[in-house]
């Protein structure tokens, strides 16, 4: 990798003649393999190679960035040319701005890998998912399945003008499935998916054919369910659902670029009451093997452990070096990017709500009629006016404190403001998630979490 | 609208010396049938896409600028060995690295099980005809004048109203070069461009937070107007500096096209994808000639559109692209298909094969277009005595996709009022299924516009359960 390491460290340098205040390439090369097999046939087995550079110049406090999947000096230095030239034009009115000051780091992280995912064949991958496919399927015959592996290998160097320098390995797997339920002319659909950092020796930790098997069977369930009621109800969520919560509720409008633009209805809050005293979120980019782990950001800053909120008061941003310098922040390594494709933008990583001391039990025994609601199917935030919704895989009403009839086909919704002080009781359980996060255009691998939660208030999309 | 810059040129340099795109794939080819491939096929795309973004925050001062450029390319082997498929893909377009991804592929398809519906790769047929897929002008947009028009739509929109704390106005231009080319005699390449922009206003006026965002995209770099947009996001954001009440129950529900396309991408165009549909995981399985939608309605969709964003001579497997009926009058007629789909069912293939290079073929909609009563935009609002415009959907990827069930959040919305928009609604929902929507269609707009695959106006549905 040091003849790479050199090209990505001239083109800085040149950048830096060229006048640019701060200079960034980041080269990324990363090996995949994509698996899809559809009720038992492999449709498709893909493996690829990419590789590029993405070059970010600022000038004068506006950026310009391109990106190159050839990797010569011709090439990079047209990039280069490129970013600069964008970010001088781009910076007639602009400012000059400070970054907010980083360590220099020169450094190689390579994380724990006992089975090498490029040394394993593509036919134990296929018969790893395969394994799963068939164990949904054989719940029933009424069950029909899509199920996805995915897997990569990745190598990242990033290098800045500040002098940081540093060569990044990264492996990861991930499996996703999609059971469907047919009978009698209802069809229903559930889906799981689980994902770690590390080589194929972490697919013996994913449980993936236990996980099928009980997609398959809430699919099943689903059949028997009714549509569920619309208005405003006390709900009782899972980890799945609260940790969709902890992500779209508050996790986004948390990230301080929408902060600093002004589209973030948290501007403004640091120290303020958001939340009962029942709330505390965290993102944690450090936990090993966790899908939204990184040792540094894709600005080279040493990733952390934050608290977002504290027992309901606001505490911290997630920060980039520029919103922290603007905003006098401490810097809290959350730029990430996508791939080579795409400049760094402040992204959560592994985003969850801490568990409390109550029991299930307790968190229902008072409902007197009330929606349990598990498993998450998506969500979405309006970071700026500061609603969001999340939708919902299985449900039950509650009533008199007890769980009762099965439901489906709803989704929940509510403002930031509100929702969070309606939180009325935090069990002792936890449960954590992977997901593909997208945020301006870019897809970015992350967790959430959280154990069972009470919400007064919420508003229920049924259509019953 | 702008004057071509000369000087931008410069920004063109990707093309320089690279490995032309139609040699790439013949290379790709020859090689994979070198190794064994009983059928091959390749297919490549360059990009280069060039997009500015500008913001201005009043309350803090803060001015984001971010101008970028970018050239991505890659390459992607669909290798066959008797019934067994594999694909590989590579960014590195030299011979030694499609040598390599095409030998990945030739031994993979080597080693997977056969699939006994596939018959065989598309055969050649003539491309079609399409006009207006590739403006050249796309390809060398006046960057600085561009950067001086979103500074002055900014400036302008924070003139119109005091309550306006943040404004952003963003361009793109892209410009996409395609090959493809088969063991059979499939060959052809095409060059195509899309020029967009977008404008959004976020407001505060006595503690109620509205926005306002409308954006456009055409083939044509001189027909995108960022002026048009700034005007109707300011209509939009101000029309939420009122909060508006409306009691829940079934109501008249009008979607603009934003709106719409959210919702039917997951809740209409899958369950019209071929592949679905043979699987058992479509609402729509076994529908053909039975009527699934109000008679007023009719959907078609077509890769031929001139102008179309998805229009093209040929579909990503190199079968040309045609106009397909989906629902006529209400009674369902077909449904979206790519060769191996068809050759399943022993028709022709709909030219609806989609891929990107680094993911293996999918089926997507070409342009979709929604036809049936129509009338002018502000007719079609001020006949409803109480209903809800929706301009923005959140959720719509929550959709079951087999049921067509959806439960979303209508944001932005709007309450009409005897014909009258008189406010943003707060926390408004919708639940039902697509098949019902399909039946309350009751006539549309005339504020045509594409958006992603659909192209419609605005459309009205009678008689949907909202939730506030």
């Amino acid at each position: 990798m040091t003849q790479i390491t050199d090209l990505i460290l001239w083109i800085v340098n040149k950048g830096s003649e060229l006048g640019g205040d701060y200079v960034e390439a980041r080269y990324q090369k990363f090996h995949s393999t994509s698996i899809e097999i559809r009720d038992g046939k492999v449709v498709s087995a893909t493996p690829g190679i990419e590789q590029g550079v993405a070059i970010r110049v600022l000038f004068n406090g506006a950026w310009g960035f391109s990106t190159t999947n050839n990797i010569d000096k011709r090439s990079l230095e047209n990039a280069l040319n490129i970013a600069t030239k964008m970010a001088k034009q781009a910076s007639k009115d602009s400012e000059k701005t400070t970054l907010a000051p980083s360590n220099v780091v020169i450094d190689e992280v390579k994380i724990p890998v006992k089975e090498p995912l490029e040394e394993v064949s593509i036919e134990e991958k296929i018969k790893f998912l395969s394994k799963a496919d068939e164990a949904a399927r054989k719940v029933s015959p009424n069950i029909k399945t899509t199920s996805n592996y995915d897997d990569r290998t990745e190598i990242k160097i990033i290098c800045t003008s500040d002098g940081t320098q540093m060569e990044l390995r990264n492996s990861w797997v991930y499996w996703g499935m999609w059971a469907y339920a047919r009978e009698a002319g209802l069809i229903q659909s559930y889906r799981d998916r689980y994902a770690m950092l590390g080589g194929f020796e972490v697919t013996e930790k994913m449980n993936v054919e236990e996980r099928s098997m009980e997609a398959a069977k809430k699919a099943m369930e689903l059949l028997k369910a009714k549509p569920a009621p619309g208005g405003k109800f006390t709900v009782v969520i899972d980890g799945a659902l609260s940790g969709l919560m902890a992500h779209e509720a508050i996790g986004h409008a948390s990230e301080a670029d929408g902060v600093l633009r002004g589209t973030s209805i948290l501007r403004g809050k640091l120290g303020e009451r958001i939340g009962s005293e029942h709330v505390t979120l965290i993102d944690d980019a450090t936990i090993p093997e966790r899908f939204g782990t990184d040792v540094y950001d894709d600005e080279g800053i040493k990733t952390q452990r934050k608290v977002i909120i504290q027992k309901g008061v606001l505490k911290g941003y997630l920060t980039n070096r520029e919103a922290a310098g603007k905003m006098n922040l401490p810097v809290t390594g959350n730029a990430r990017a996508q791939d080579y494709r795409f400049p760094p933008i402040v992204r959560m990583t592994n985003t969850f709500f801490q568990p409390g001391d109550m029991s299930f039990e307790e968190l229902i025994e008072e409902i007197n009629y009330g929606i349990y609601a598990k498993g998450g199917r998506g969500g979405q935030v309006s970071p700026a006016e500061g609603i969001f919704q999340f939708g919902a895989q299985e449900a039950y009403l509650i009533v008199k404190g007890e769980v009762g009839e099965r439901l489906r086909d709803f989704s929940m919704s509510g403002f930031i403001l509100e929702t969070l002080k309606n939180v009325t009781g935090v069990a002792k359980d936890f449960d954590i998630y992977p997901s593909f996060c997208g945020k301006m255009g870019q897809s970015m691998r992350t967790t959430c979490g959280g154990p069972h939660m009470r919400i007064e208030n919420m508003m229920v999309g049924g259509r019953a | 609208m702008w004057r071509t810059a000369h000087e931008n040129r410069k920004y063109d340099g990707w093309r320089e010396g690279v490995m032309e795109l139609i040699e790439a794939v013949k290379l790709a080819v020859e090689k994979a049938l070198k190794y064994g491939a009983s059928q091959a096929e390749a297919y490549t795309t360059r990009s280069s896409r060039m997009s500015i973004m500008v913001s201005n925050d009043k309350v803090s001062g803060v001015k984001t600028r971010v101008g970028s450029g970018e050239g991505v390319e890659g390459i992607s082997v669909r290798a066959v060995f008797g019934k067994s498929i594999a694909y590989s893909h590579t960014t590195i377009l030299d011979e030694a690295n499609i040598e390599e991804a095409v030998k990945t592929a030739v031994k993979l398809a080597k080693i997977k099980e056969p699939d006994p519906d596939f018959k065989t790769l598309p055969q050649p047929r003539k491309p079609s005809t399409v006009e207006g897929i590739y403006d050249p002008t796309v390809e060398n947009p006046p960057i600085d004048d561009i950067f001086d028009e979103a500074r002055r739509i900014i400036g302008e929109g924070f003139e119109k109203d005091p309550n306006f704390n943040t404004i952003s106005a963003n361009f793109n231009f892209t410009v996409m070069e395609k090959a493809i080319f088969n063991s059979l005699g499939v060959e052809v390449n095409w060059k195509e461009s899309i020029a967009s922009t977008g404008v959004s206003i976020l407001g505060e006026k006595n503690g109620i937070r509205s926005v306002g965002w409308e954006g456009e995209a055409y083939r044509q770099l001189n027909k995108i107007d960022a002026k048009r947009c700034l005007d109707k996001a300011i209509e939009k954001a101000k029309l939420g500096f009122k909060v508006a009440k409306i009691e829940p129950g079934e109501k008249t529900v009008i979607f603009d096209p934003d709106a719409l396309e959210s919702l039917m991408e997951y809740a209409f165009i899958r369950a019209i994808n071929a592949y679905n549909v043979q699987e058992g995981k479509s609402y729509l399985t076994g529908k053909i000639g039975e009527k699934v939608a109000s008679e007023k309605l009719t959907i078609i969709d077509d890769g031929t559109t001139p102008n179309g964003l998805r229009t093209a001579p040929t579909d990503a497997e190199g079968v040309p692209s045609q106009r397909n009926l989906i629902i006529e009058n209400g009674i369902l007629r077909g449904y979206i298909y790519d060769s191996y789909t068809a050759h399943r069912e022993g028709r022709e293939s709909t030219g609806n094969a989609f891929r990107q290079f680094r993911t293996p073929i999918s089926i997507a909609p070409r342009n979709m277009i929604i036809t049936g009563e129509e009338m002018k935009l502000e007719e079609l609002i001020s006949e409803i005595k109480e209903g809800v415009l929706i301009i923005g959907v959140m959720g719509a990827h929550s959709t079951n996709i087999a049921t067509g069930a959806f439960s979303i959040t209508a944001n932005p919305s709007y309450a009409i009022i005897r014909g009258e928009l008189t406010g943003q609604l707060r926390g408004c929902m919708v639940a039902g299924t697509f098949k019902e929507i399909l039946e309350k269609y009751a006539a549309q707009g005339d504020d045509v516009k594409q958006r992603g695959a659909l192209i419609a106006p605005s459309v009205k549905f009678e008689g949907i359960r909202i939730t506030i």
